[in-house]
This record gives C-alpha cells, sequence and structure tokens, in this order.
C-alpha cells in the first residue's frame, strides 16, 4: 500500500514539474514591455529625490545610474555627507565616511519608510517577469499578473496595472511567495516628453499598518555618468560630487 | 509551670525517646533552614546581578518613549535634557551615580561576516561608580573618557564575537539607523569581550561609549538616566525623592521605572521558587508531624500505668493531656534548638566548600552555592517546630484522656 502512495507520489510531482509553460499572449507582453519603466529609462541619467514618511524629516538623494547594473545613490543634507548607496548587479553597498570598508545590505533595504531602492527606482518588469495572465478593470485599465522568469527577484509575483490608452503604468501591487500583497506602490503625476515619467510614487507598506512613503521626483537629467562613480574600492570619483 | 517541669522531667527519664524525636524534629528544622538559605541566596543573587549586570536601580525615560517596562529601546532617542536631569539625579541623596543610556539596534560586520546586535551606549565612569558590572572575557573594558572620531571602540559579547570571528583589537564596522531615519556606519575597535550571562543575549550585545553611540545616531540626545544606588532596599524612597525633586525642576515628563518594573523574568523566577519553598516546607512539615506524632503515641501507649496511676491519685485529665501536650511543645523547641545548631554548622560548611552550580537554563555560566541564612530564620524555624509539635500532639493528648482508670491500671 505505502509503495502504492509513493509511487502515485512521484508520478504526480513529475508530471507537475515537468508540465510546459502556458505561451504568452503577445498582445499583453508588448502592453507589459511598452509601460515597463525601467526599461524605457535612459542608459545613464542623474536624479534627485525626496522620500516624505511619517514624522521623519524628508530624505533627499541624488541618484546616478548607467545601464541596468550600476546605480548610485547619494544621501544629501548637511548630515548625510559623504554617505552613498551603492547598487552593482544584485549587490547593494552602503559607504559612510566612518567606515573604511563599504557594508553590504540586503536588497530590501529601505530607504525611508516603507520604500525600497527598486521601489524607487522601478523595476525591469518586461525582463524579469512573464505575464501570466490579464484582466480588465475600470477606466481602461489592465491588470498584468507577472511571475517572475527564475529565482532571484525579491517578489516572485506582481500585478500591474496599466492604462491600456497611453501604457502608463497606475499601480503595481508586489507579492510574497506565499501570495500576500507586501508593498503596492502608485505612480502619479506624469511628465511630459519623450521619456515620460512619474513626478510622484507612492509607496505603501501593506504589510505593517499600510503607512505610505511619498517619493518625489524632483529633477531627471539624461547625461553621460563617469565610471568611476561605481567604483567600490576608490572613493575618489565620489568625492568629487562632494564639492 | 509545674506542669511544664513535670514535661521536662518526662522527657528527661525517657532519654533514647526523647533523642530520637529530636533528631526527626531537627532534621526537618535544618531542612526548612537550608531551603530557605537557598532560596534566599537564589532571590538576592538574581536581583544583585540584574541590577548590577546592567539595569540599574531606577531608569528616568522621557514620557513620550516610556513602556510599562522601561524605555521603548526601539524608538529614537528623546531625552533632551538629561544633562542637567542627570547632575540632579546625582544630587539626590542615596544614589551613587547616574549615567545616561543610548539604546541602539544594528548590524555589525567584520569582512563578510555580519550579525544583528543589541547595544547601548553609555558612560563607563559612571557605570562602574553604580557599581554596573562589566564581565570581561577577553581584552579590556571601554576607556572612560569619550573617544575621538576615528577611535570608537566597543565591546562585543562573546556570542556576538564568535559569530563575526573578532577578537580584542580587530575593526568591527557597525551600522544602525540615525534618528533621523537614514543608515549610518562606523569602524570600531573591539576593546574587549563581555558576557552579560545568558546566552542568547551574549549573541547579540554590544557595549560602546555614550559618545560613540550618539555619533552613530547622529544625535545629542539619550534613551534614559539609569540610576545606582547605595541600597537595592531604598529604591522606593530613593524613587520618591527623584520624583519630587525632578518635578519641578525638568523640562520634559519623566517616567521613573524601577528595576522590578523592568525585570518581569525575576518576579516569574522569584513566584517559581516560592512555590518550590512552599511545597518543600509542607512536605517537612507533614513529616515531622507524622513521625512526632508517632513517637509521642508510642509514647503515651507505652505510659498506660503511669497515666492510670495519675488519674487514679486525682490528677484530671485535661492536666494529664496538657502534660502530654507540653512534653510535645519541649521536644519541639529542644530539637528546633538543635537543628538550628547543625544547621548553622551545616551552612559554614556549604558556604566554604565553594560548590560550584551548574548554569541554570540559558545562562552561560555556573555560579558558587552560597547560602544566605538570617538570624531570623532560626528564630522562625524553632516556632515552626513548636507549632508542629502541638499539632502532632493533638492525637496522643486525646488517647490519654480516653483512658479507663481500671483498665489502665491493669495494663501490661
Amino acid at each position: 500500500m505505502c509503495d502504492v502512495v509513493r509511487v502515485s507520489w512521484a508520478v504526480a510531482v513529475t508530471v507537475s514539474l515537468s508540465a510546459p509553460v502556458r505561451p504568452s499572449d503577445p498582445a499583453l507582453d508588448d502592453l507589459l514591455r511598452r509601460s515597463d519603466l525601467g526599461a524605457l529609462a535612459p542608459f545613464s541619467f542623474r536624479s534627485r529625490m525626496r522620500l516624505t514618511a511619517g514624522d521623519k524629516p524628508p530624505l533627499d538623494i541624488e541618484v546616478w545610474r548607467k545601464g541596468e547594473s550600476r546605480t548610485l545613490v547619494r544621501l544629501l543634507g548637511p548630515r548625510e555627507q559623504g554617505k552613498y548607496l551603492l547598487r552593482l548587479g544584485s549587490d547593494l553597498w552602503f559607504l559612510a565616511p566612518g567606515a573604511k570598508k563599504p557594508v553590504r545590505l540586503g536588497p530590501a533595504y529601505r530607504l525611508r519608510g516603507s520604500a525600497t531602492l527598486d521601489d524607487v527606482l522601478g523595476r525591469q518588469y518586461a525582463r524579469d517577469y512573464r505575464v501570466e495572465g490579464a484582466a480588465d478593470e475600470e477606466g481602461g485599465l489592465v491588470a498584468l499578473d507577472l511571475v517572475a522568469r527564475g529565482p532571484g527577484v525579491v517578489y516572485p509575483a506582481v500585478r500591474y496595472v496599466v492604462r491600456r490608452a497611453t501604457f502608463k503604468p497606475v499601480r503595481a501591487e508586489y507579492r510574497l511567495p506565499s501570495g500576500k500583497v507586501a508593498t503596492i506602490v502608485e505612480f502619479d503625476q506624469w511628465s511630459a516628453g519623450e521619456r515620460p515619467y512619474a513626478r510622484r510614487l507612492l509607496v505603501r507598506d501593506a504589510l505593517h499598518g499600510g503607512s505610505t512613503t511619498s517619493v518625489d521626483v524632483l529633477e531627471v537629467e539624461e547625461r553621460p555618468v563617469p565610471d568611476g562613480l561605481f567604483d567600490l574600492a576608490d572613493p575618489a570619483a565620489r568625492r568629487s560630487l562632494e564639492r | 509551670m509545674k506542669f511544664a517541669l513535670i514535661a521536662l522531667r518526662n522527657l528527661a527519664r525517657h532519654r533514647r525517646r526523647t533523642l530520637l524525636s529530636m533528631l526527626v524534629v531537627a532534621a526537618g528544622a535544618i531542612a526548612v533552614i537550608l531551603t530557605a538559605g537557598f532560596v534566599r541566596f537564589s532571590f538576592e543573587g538574581l536581583r544583585e546581578a540584574i541590577i548590577h549586570g546592567g539595569l540599574g536601580h531606577l531608569e528616568l525615560t522621557p514620557a513620550k518613549t516610556a513602556g510599562p517596562t522601561g524605555p521603548d529601546r526601539a524608538a529614537p532617542p528623546a531625552f533632551a535634557d538629561w544633562a542637567r536631569v542627570r547632575a540632579a539625579a546625582e544630587a539626590t541623596p542615596h544614589v551613587l551615580a547616574a549615567g545616561a543610556a543610548l539604546y541602539l539596534t544594528g548590524v555589525a560586520s567584520k569582512d563578510d561576516r555580519s550579525a544583528a546586535f543589541v547595544g547601548v551606549a553609555l558612560e563607563p565612569d559612571r557605570e562602574r561608580r553604580m557599581s554596573l558590572e562589566v564581565k570581561l572575557r577577553g581584552g579590556a573594558n571601554l576607556s572612560d573618557s569619550p573617544p575621538p572620531a576615528g577611535e570608537d571602540q566597543v565591546l562585543l559579547g562573546v556570542g556576538l564575537a564568535r559569530a563575526l570571528g573578532a577578537s580584542p583589537g580587530d575593526v568591527v564596522t557597525v551600522t544602525a539607523m540615525t534618528a533621523d531615519g537614514t543608515l549610518n556606519a562606523l569602524d570600531t575597535r573591539v576593546a574587549g569581550l563581555v558576557t552579560s550571562g545568558l546566552q542568547e543575549l551574549d549573541a547579540r550585545l554590544l557595549k560602546t561609549h555614550l559618545a560613540t553611540g550618539q555619533r552613530l545616531l547622529g544625535t545629542d540626545r539619550v534613551s534614559s538616566i539609569v540610576v545606582g544606588l547605595d541600597d537595592t532596599a531604598r529604591t522606593e524612597e530613593a524613587g520618591d525623592a527623584l520624583a519630587r525633586r525632578l518635578r519641578d525642576g525638568s523640562a520634559e515628563p519623566l517616567v521613573i521605572t524601577d528595576w522590578r518594573a523592568r525585570a518581569p523574568f525575576y518576579g516569574q523566577v522569584r513566584a517559581l521558587y516560592s512555590g518550590i519553598f512552599w511545597f518543600l516546607g509542607g512536605i517537612v512539615f507533614v513529616l515531622v508531624c507524622l513521625a512526632t506524632s508517632n513517637t509521642l503515641l508510642m509514647s503515651v501507649m507505652e505510659r498506660v500505668r503511669e497515666f492510670g496511676t495519675l488519674l487514679a491519685i486525682g490528677t484530671s485529665r485535661g492536666q494529664v493531656a496538657l502534660m502530654v501536650v507540653l512534653e510535645a511543645l519541649w521536644l519541639g523547641l529542644a530539637g528546633g534548638l538543635a537543628g538550628d545548631v547543625l544547621a548553622a554548622l551545616l551552612v559554614a560548611a556549604i558556604n566554604r566548600a565553594g560548590i560550584e552550580m551548574p548554569p541554570p537554563p540559558g545562562a552561560a555560566a555556573g555560579f558558587p552555592l552560597q547560602l544566605a541564612v538570617r538570624p531570623a530564620d532560626f528564630v522562625a524555624v524553632v516556632g515552626l517546630m513548636v507549632l508542629v509539635l502541638a499539632v502532632a500532639s493533638v492525637l496522643p493528648a486525646l488517647r490519654s484522656v480516653r483512658l479507663r482508670i481500671v483498665d489502665a491500671l491493669g495494663h501490661v
């Protein structure tokens, strides 16, 4: 009897593991690609943002980005002088004037309130996720159910709500492996121009009381960014930013 | 008085039986005294270990960050007027010293290893004046003077140091959220390794100088002020005096919490040990009661003719019963006193022997066994034994009053 159960389980597991991935809908893939803010961002740029959460003073940051994998966040303000967050691929480092060596941080490190670096800078939806399903919502919106293409992403599933007519995202709901919604990001106040961006993001912590962090994008400048800013060992180029 | 003397003579007449009964009573007295000594030693040892392990007797916290068991350690430091309050506290009678405390949480890292810590930044010179103990397990204590920037030092719990692979002299980077909610990191040199006495805390413990803590959190505020007294018994009195002094002089409302409220663990341990003590005491009471009652009953049975004669010559039944009870009371008194003497000798021997007890659950080290016995215990035990024998004598006394004279005189 035991052997029968064991064999049945083995067959069931084998069948489930070898089940083919459902081919995605080209129209939905196109919708995701055209609304993917991360992919639409300039190759290299400098940006300035203000994060506000609760009763804490606002945090001003300057973001330097080159390509998809290199991002430097400079903390602004007299008390934050010389502090940086450096993202190299999937590694996140904290650099402080009081510490000679960089300190490694988890990818879920929160800049302020409930906002992580990825919440602020956007994710590469088309690259990291595939469309598993879609549903129409009121007001000409489409909710795309995204599933991670592979391991290594913080959230294995995302519900990405997009306005079909303009390809602009309205809301992203990040889900944990349990299916529970962890964070909701709302995109608001769009800029005009060839590369539009949301001038305000509202990041809501859906797990811990629903506190909201407001991210105001004050400035975006498409420009070349020196490689030296992303050198983990040599702070010389970063020092030039402090002058 | 006359019957008391007669009862005493009766005991002297039956030396063997009296000695046996006294031994039973003395053994009970010894058991009670040793148990009481051990329980009191445990209570006092735990209490002083908690207080001098870093808790202090009293803690002053701004009302907005105070909870029922002291400061909210996760809240940003909110005590702005702390230097003036500290001076006022130190001017209060029975206060040895008062020191600022800043609670920290974050991550300590060395090379590619990192571990979360719970820490406290304090003033080492005042910590010493408060008699707060630093249990060093390597290296040295923090320096008294505030370290200049770039020369910050930390003490690591032995478990945390093991997790980081750090030893005295190594550089450890300490990362924490500032009071404004942003991240900061500092390179610190490990001055020494310490133990709190609790393994779980040792795996997370980090101590540093107040100046380093304030530098890390980017603040000039502190979380609370810890107050050390010259006598734990004066905690309430000193707390009231402090409250009166600070009511008029403090710019911000403060909450004073004594050590007992901040150490609910102590109350739990005390309740548990008290339960064990009363349970054991109850068993001793019953055992001594049964054993002596049996001996007294045997004594009555062996002296039936004697009691019959007494009744025949006019002694009342009440007087005979009284004599039995008085004999029991004398036994209780003598046995209790003998127990006191033997217990005193045993306590002295045990305290001198330096017996090492194994570590309690969760503790990092054992402790030397010392029995904390007070003179009042010896007096109370004698009283207890007299009471036990009074109870034990009820049945034999009843037996003696029910004797029929004719039967008793003919009893063989």
